[in-house]
């Protein structure tokens, strides 16, 4: 059986200590807070001016002292600059067109009768300009066909691919026992290229497949018969094609 | 004549007096904290990119002291031996001449870390006098007004435009083009002439040589934001 129980306060006593405890209430909830706010500043504080500042100070001094150490190894500034030079002389050497394999394309594609009086060479248009004599208009027709359907080989990437793109004979003239030509071709820029790679890295040199469409100076080689002869149709009167 | 003054209503207003105040100080201390610690926080926010920057030159600073100790000991080889990269002597006697000479100069001479056009039209004349080229001709543009090798910082090669012209047989010509091949120095032919009969022939050539600015150890200043 529940007991009875009697409350003995009277109704402003109670009120008086509600309000008391509302206040207790109060106060610890705002000294509570005012105290969370004031450690979330100390520790920031903390991190911010004395833990930070300390890694700050320290990775300042590595800084300074790794460097210092780096300006100590000697001879480095040279070895950069020779490391530096090295690596870029590989690619400058590859880069450069090996102009000196005309004088081997040269025989290997002038008929016998057909002699050079000028030849020129430009590497920015891989324009070829030949100018010189032959015997006849004929023979010249058989060089033009030959430079036409001479293919190259340069390892696996190229094979037989057309040396000269294009042949135009622009000016010609015939003379008294012979003719004088004026040829322009574009030759493919791999055959004077110094980057050609087998897979083992290799240097590869392009090599010219000529149509036995007549007797070339490669073949004849006569010491006698020279390739260059100085004469050009400049000194006669002209024609074109 | 005893005062209308209530004691309880003096203990209630006493205990709300000390409760505006500790409430009041404690709006006071929270705000102050909590504006203080934002203020902060952006401090720690900056201060931390700036310790994870210098952090990461200390990590590359270490990368390359360790890459320079092993760069000096691949120089010492690279530089040691009795002969040089083009089968010369090596010495590291600066008055000898090339073939012989240490790799490093060899290198050097190959792709010089300054502009030096009164050298290279000096070198261009012996090799045209070496493979026997009459009426010689080194052209080229001077630039070494323009080009102030110091306060430049690109280490990339930058080229020398030059022009050559000569007369000699077709055989001379032939070596000169080939030896210009052959040289450590890098020459990029970019046009070449040859007009004349294979005893009395002209050549004129325009090609590129390069140089390329020194490598210097250098520690700059970046702004972290």
């Amino acid at each position: 059986m529940a007991r009875a129980q009697f409350n003995l306060l009277p109704d402003s006593k109670y009120e008086q200590l509600r309000i008391e405890k509302s206040q207790r209430t109060l106060k610890g909830l705002s000294i509570f807070i005012s105290i969370g706010a004031v450690t979330l500043f100390v520790f920031f504080f903390l991190a911010t001016n004395v833990l930070q500042k300390k890694q700050l100070s320290d990775s300042d001094k590595d800084i300074k002292s790794l460097y210092s150490e780096l300006q100590n190894v000697e001879n480095l500034n040279k070895m950069l600059t020779v490391q530096n030079q090295l690596g870029s002389l590989v690619d400058l050497h590859r880069s450069k067109h090996i102009s000196s394999r005309l004088f081997a394309y040269l025989p290997d594609l002038t008929p016998t009768n057909v002699s050079i009086g000028r030849v020129g060479l430009d590497f920015i248009t891989n324009l070829m300009t030949i100018d010189g004599t032959a015997d006849s208009q004929k023979t010249v027709n058989v060089f033009v066909d030959t430079l036409k359907f001479t293919t190259f080989n340069a390892g696996e990437q190229v094979n037989d691919q057309q040396a000269f793109r294009s042949v135009v004979q622009s000016n010609f003239s015939v003379g008294s026992g012979n003719v004088s030509y004026s040829l322009n071709l574009t030759f493919d820029p791999l055959l004077f290229s110094n980057n050609i790679l087998d897979s083992s890295g290799k240097q590869i040199v392009p090599s010219l497949k000529v149509p036995k469409l007549t007797t070339t100076r490669s073949v004849l080689a006569d010491p006698a018969n020279v390739l260059f002869n100085g004469q050009t149709n400049q000194d006669k009167p002209s024609g074109g094609q | 004549m005893k005062l209308p003054i209530s004691t309880k209503g003096i203990k209630f207003d006493k205990s709300n007096s000390n409760l505006y105040l500790i409430l009041i100080v404690s709006v006071v201390v929270t705000i102050f904290s909590l504006t203080s610690t934002k203020a902060l926080l952006d401090q720690a926010s900056y201060q931390r990119r700036v310790i994870n920057a210098r952090q990461a030159t200390v990590k590359q600073l270490r990368a390359n002291l360790q890459d320079a100790k092993s760069l000096a000991e691949q120089y010492t080889i690279f530089n040691g031996g009795t002969t040089n990269v083009i089968g010369g002597k090596n010495s590291n006697d600066p008055n000898v001449l090339p073939p012989d000479g240490d790799n490093a100069r060899i290198i050097l001479n190959a792709l010089p870390s300054n502009y030096d056009f009164p050298a290279l039209i000096s070198s261009m004349a012996k090799i045209l006098a070496d493979d026997q080229i009459g009426s010689p001709s080194v052209g080229g543009n001077d630039q070494s007004a323009q080009i102030d090798s110091g306060s430049q910082t690109d280490t990339s090669p930058t080229a020398i435009p030059l022009t050559i012209g000569g007369t000699s047989d077709y055989s001379s010509i032939q070596k000169l083009v080939r030896d210009l091949e052959r040289s450590t120095r890098p020459f990029d032919i970019t046009s070449l002439q040859l007009r004349g009969s294979n005893d009395n022939m002209t050549l004129s050539l325009e090609m590129n040589t390069y140089f390329q600015l020194a490598k210097k150890l250098n520690l700059s200043d970046q702004e972290v934001k």
